[in-house]
């Protein structure tokens, strides 16, 4: 039944041409995710009446003659995204019933492009994690297995067929991670490209949006809908100097790929292995291979927490029961502030919170802070001077296949999670998180990273050897209807 | 690290925290550091900081006033009164 | 011992925009409270700021007006505290790279010498909502209409020496200001807000004495009063041998006292970082100079100016221009009624005392250039004596009419005409035979009491020139 799964396009197309309604489809689509939810846990709230408003506007847009380059696609977005009218936990329990006044501008460029917002998926304490274990809902599970987390509820919900797409934040690496947990293809794209007005963001300088779909072609439609200059969110000023014409046709052969091991011993045999044969697979596909090594990696690991921390520190003190969210009962101002904000934040927002701080604080600014941001830019010049001997870079995304819940890791341990994803989030990169196989029946992924904005580039190699690399199909999840 | 700055953290960053909290957090905070102990010995010598993640410049707005949809604004506020958000009476 | 006093001010002045400084609401006073709000000045999650390039602009045109170097890459800051009038936890500010560094300007010390005040560093950041007190006393209010109207601090090097000196910064820097068109600098509309650093120091010693801030002062006389003070204060301290606390004070006009400030940031870690959400400045050294170049005319400049295009004495060129307003107000008269030193007089003198009295700025004033151009042709055109103009001024001042109008509604047109003048003369002559022996005997004084009966007489219509001729004439003849 896997193989039948159309893709996002497919489906447009259909819409489109008025051989299927919007209606139809998202009332079939929405029984389907309202029961899968009851065992995955993905969505923190379906919106069905505003999915099916919204299709029934899609479907009076095409009877009108328009073409929508989305038309009828059921999205799922993160819950740290703000849409006007459904409420935004932003991964707080006391902001389960946050309507925020206005919606996020990615938000806002897909339900133009035709999409069905179905609902708002799972997410960590603030945004904070890359397992959703932390999360005031409780964990998402992997379709796969429920023992596993699904590291991102997005990428579970693409994988289990809730929906086509998934609009997600990335900061360290929850979209690749859930990706790779999941089996799907998830994009953290050059920053700027995609405007994060409307994104509650717990670092300003990492947190971004991406897209998680079954297909990188379905992702490039979603980046050519969502990029673009936005006059409220200063980075995408980047896109007012794209390259109008695409991409030449360029073939493999002119193509190099830089295959880095990850450090070697970090990694199960059986990732090494998966790293291997996919190396093999694209020499088999005619592209030019070269191995590579990343000297500054575990430093920019440690430099992405320490901007990070140093950020939310800043980035949440917003949160102080006044003008949103919920104000505890309090005698004094200061009160106020503790109280309101202990109830706001979980633990590990409470962690990075007070870290951060103390990162900021006199002694450890000029060690730690700027010292990180020194490495971060003699990191961007390591990447630049490997990007000369190669075009795009493959490496792992995850140590390992999904964790097991319950496996009690130390902080520490979690952050190191992130090894392979937070190095590109400092430095600034556009990365694609690819299936690759599967370990103990488990997916597993690998990354495709690029110099900046070499997104479109990335897409197009990972569709080109998407057929070759083993995209194991999705495997049915027991309490799944059919 | 000590309780004292592990308190005094706290108290600047205004979070309730328990005792047994607090504890884990100076643990948690003296691992944090001896992680992070790598990236003190890079060599960074003469190397500018890169602040900014972004590469843009001079991104302004024209100077045009709008006013905002203030009712939604005021729905969402936890205790707002007679036009005003109220908080615990301050002195200074 | 006797001691030196090291005054530094730090000036925070409103930016003259028409929309806040990171989002589009509008940037002017309204009384009800949290009107001129939006997501963004509310710092919802989600937002980011946007930088106002008008500004951009005026801070750039303070930081040259003030004689600074330009960085040609600045950028925003994060000073992170928590308060209930900051929206986000944090003020963004120019904190690490200030757009201007490195001024002065020019003051006159007690001794009327020329003494150079180094300014240390121009730099742009966002105001704070307001906080006030419920009338139960049992919360405060707040109000974020103010929360991002866009500022620039103006910080100066300890290089002041009395309350006086700091008195005179101030009124200077206003002047400059105005004329630069970046504020209205007002002071008790709060358009204009100084704090104070103040230490003593042993005369001859180089290191500075530990030092006390001052708050709240409402006015530039409140500066003063509160710095005279705190030197009383501080001197005492040190002659009994104790040292000064560094310390936040906040002065109390009805008590003319300070106070040391509880609560509010004694002693800040602010924690600054660059706000990445914002990007930086650059300018370009074509760009500085262009903006120096389209720099309005500033007061010394003008006042010279019209000393020679108008002919004006030293003096009421100084007068004219010691305000922008007042300035721009002479010259739209000339415009109408080109007799520069007779407009000088009017506005110096009953134009002037009216505003005075009024307690009112020029700009706000009812009675316009086209109103003292039409006051004045009348006195040319013998319509009105120069008495029944002030009159008019007076009325036209209150009520915003124009003078013609209220002369004609009144009936105040002068009696130039020979006949009519003729009898009253003649009247107050028989009436005041004393007068005439007095003028024979040649005391021509008495001449004038004579007029002034016959201005009594017509209610001050009579055109005193004619009287004096009819009068001179009538008396040689009898
Ligand atoms: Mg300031
Ligand atoms: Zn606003």
């Amino acid at each position: 039944m896997e193989s039948k799964r159309k893709s996002a396009r497919q489906l447009a197309k259909e819409v489109n041409s008025g051989r299927n309604a919007a209606r139809r489809l998202i009332e079939k689509g929405l029984k389907h995710c309202k029961n899968l939810n009851k065992s995955l846990n993905n969505f923190t709230f379906i919106a069905e009446n505003e999915a099916l408003e919204q299709a029934d506007r899609v479907d009076k847009t095409i009877a009108a003659g328009a073409e929508l380059p989305l038309a009828g696609v059921t999205l799922a977005v993160k819950d740290d995204f703000c849409c006007s009218g459904l409420p935004a936990s932003l991964g707080s329990d006391a902001f389960r019933n946050f309507i925020p006044p206005f919606s996020a501008a990615a938000v806002e460029a897909m339900l133009e492009a035709g999409c069905i917002l179905i609902g708002k998926t799972n997410l960590d304490d603030m945004g904070m994690g890359s397992s959703t274990l932390s999360s005031p809902f409780g964990p998402s599970l992997n379709p796969w297995s429920a023992e596993h987390v699904a590291g991102s509820a997005g990428a579970a919900a693409v994988a289990s067929g809730q929906c086509l797409l998934a609009l997600e934040s990335d900061t360290g690496g929850a979209l690749r991670l859930g990706a790779s947990h999941c089996g799907v293809f998830g994009l953290r794209p050059t920053p700027g490209r995609i405007s994060r007005y409307g994104l509650s963001a717990f670092s300003s300088s990492f947190s971004q949006a991406g897209i998680t779909a079954a297909n990188p072609e379905d992702i490039g439609v979603a980046l050519e809908v969502l990029s673009g200059f936005d006059e409220r969110d200063v980075s995408t000023a980047l896109c007012r100097e794209l390259p109008q014409e695409r991409e030449k046709d360029i073939g493999p052969e002119a193509l190099t790929i830089g295959v880095w091991d990850g450090d070697g011993d970090r990694l199960s045999s059986a990732s090494q292995d998966l790293i291997g044969q996919t190396g093999e697979k694209f020499q088999q596909g005619n592209f030019k291979i070269s191995e590579i090594s990343l000297e500054l990696f575990p430093e920019a690991l440690r430099a992405y927490y320490i901007v990070a921390f140093a950020e939310a520190s800043s980035n949440l003190s917003r949160y102080d029961g006044i003008r949103f969210g919920e104000a505890a009962a309090a005698r004094n101002l200061d009160e106020l502030y503790e109280q309101s904000r202990r109830r706001t934040f979980g633990k590990e927002a409470r962690r990075r919170s007070i870290f951060g701080t103390v990162l900021l604080g006199k002694d450890k600014f000029e060690p730690y802070y700027r010292q990180v941001l020194k490495i971060r830019r003699l990191f961007q010049e390591e990447l630049a001077r490997v990007f000369k001997q190669c075009d795009l870079l493959l490496l792992p995304v995850a140590k390992n296949q999904a964790p097991l819940i319950g496996q009690d890791a130390g902080f520490i341990d979690q952050y190191e999670e992130d090894y392979y994803t937070a190095p590109f989030s400092l430095a600034g990169l556009p990365a694609l998180s690819l299936p690759a196989g599967t370990i103990e029946n488990m997916p597993v992924g690998l990354q495709l990273v690029g110099p900046p904005l070499a997104d479109d580039l990335i897409l197009k190699v990972a569709a080109g050897i998407a057929e070759d690399v083993a995209i194991p199909p999705i495997a049915v999840w027991p309490g799944r209807d059919s | 690290m000590n309780m004292a700055e592990v308190e005094k953290a706290i108290g600047t960053i205004k979070i309730a925290v328990s005792d047994s909290e607090k504890e884990e957090l100076l643990a948690g905070l003296k691992d944090f550091l001896c992680w992070l102990e790598p990236v003190k010995k890079i060599d960074t010598a003469d190397v500018e900081p890169a602040f900014f993640s972004h590469g843009a410049v001079n991104i302004l707005r024209e100077d045009r006033p709008e006013k905002a949809d203030i009712s939604t604004l005021r729905r969402v506020a936890p205790d707002f009164d007679e036009g005003f958000y109220r908080v615990p009476p301050v002195i200074d | 011992m006797d001691y030196e006093v090291v005054i530094g001010l730090e000036v925070h002045v409103e930016l003259k925009t028409k929309s806040k400084l990171f989002c589009s609401c509008p940037n002017c006073f309204v009384p009800e409270p949290n009107v001129n709000t939006c997501p963004v000045c509310l710092g919802f999650p989600g937002t980011l700021p946007r930088l106002n390039r008008e500004a951009v602009k005026l801070a750039l045109t303070a930081s040259l007006a003030l004689n600074c170097r330009i960085a040609c890459r600045s950028w925003f800051d994060r000073k992170n505290y928590f308060y209930p009038d900051i929206p986000k936890g944090y003020q963004i500010s120019q904190y690490y790279e200030p757009i201007g560094r490195r001024g002065s300007l020019t003051i006159e010390d007690d001794q009327g010498r020329t003494r150079i005040v180094r300014i240390g560093r121009v730099h742009m950041e966002e105001d704070a909502g307001k906080l006030v007190h419920s009338p139960a006393g049992d919360a405060s209010l707040v109000d974020y209409n103010r929360a991002g109207v866009p500022l620039v601090e103006i910080v100066t090097e300890p290089d002041l020496r009395t309350p006086g000196e700091a008195r005179r910064y101030l009124e200077k820097l206003k002047i400059i200001l105005q004329y630069a068109g970046v504020s209205d600098c007002k002071m008790e509309e709060g358009s204009l807000r100084c704090d104070a650093n103040i230490s003593l120091r042993p005369s001859g010693s180089e290191t500075l004495g530990s030092k006390t801030e001052l708050k709240n002062m409402n006015s530039f006389k409140a500066v003063e009063k509160s710095l005279e003070h705190e030197i009383k204060r501080q001197r005492a301290i040190l002659k009994s041998g104790k040292e000064v606390i560094t310390q936040t004070l906040r002065w109390e006009e009805e008590s003319q006292k300070t106070i040391v400030m509880r609560g509010k940031l004694q002693a800040h870690d602010y924690r600054c970082f660059a706000e990445c959400d914002l990007a930086p400045i650059e300018l370009t050294a074509e760009e500085v100079e262009e903006a120096r170049a389209d720099l309005p005319e500033m007061a010394e400049a003008r006042a010279e100016r019209f000393v020679h295009e108008y002919k004006l004495p030293d003096y009421d060129a100084l007068m004219l221009t010691s305000s922008r307003g007042l300035a721009d107000y002479f010259e739209s008269c000339i415009e109408f009624y080109n007799n520069p030193k007779n407009v000088s007089n009017w506005i110096m003198g009953e134009l002037s005392a009216r505003l005075n009295s009024a307690g009112m700025e020029i700009e706000s004033c009812s009675f316009g250039p086209e109103h003292m151009a039409e006051l004045l042709r009348m006195i040319d055109e013998n319509l009105i004596s120069g008495k029944i103009a002030k009159d008019v001024l007076e009325k036209a001042f209150s009520s915003g009419k124009m003078p013609r109008r209220i002369v004609e509604e009144d009936g105040l047109l002068q009696i130039s005409d020979q006949s009519e003048l003729e009898g009253i003369v003649e009247k107050v002559m028989k009436e005041n035979p004393d007068s005439i022996e007095n003028y024979r005997r040649g005391k021509t004084k008495a001449i004038g009491f004579l007029v002034g009966q016959v201005m009594k007489e017509t209610q001050g219509k009579a055109n005193p020139k004619l009287v004096n001729e009819l009068l001179v004439e009538k008396i040689d003849s009898q």
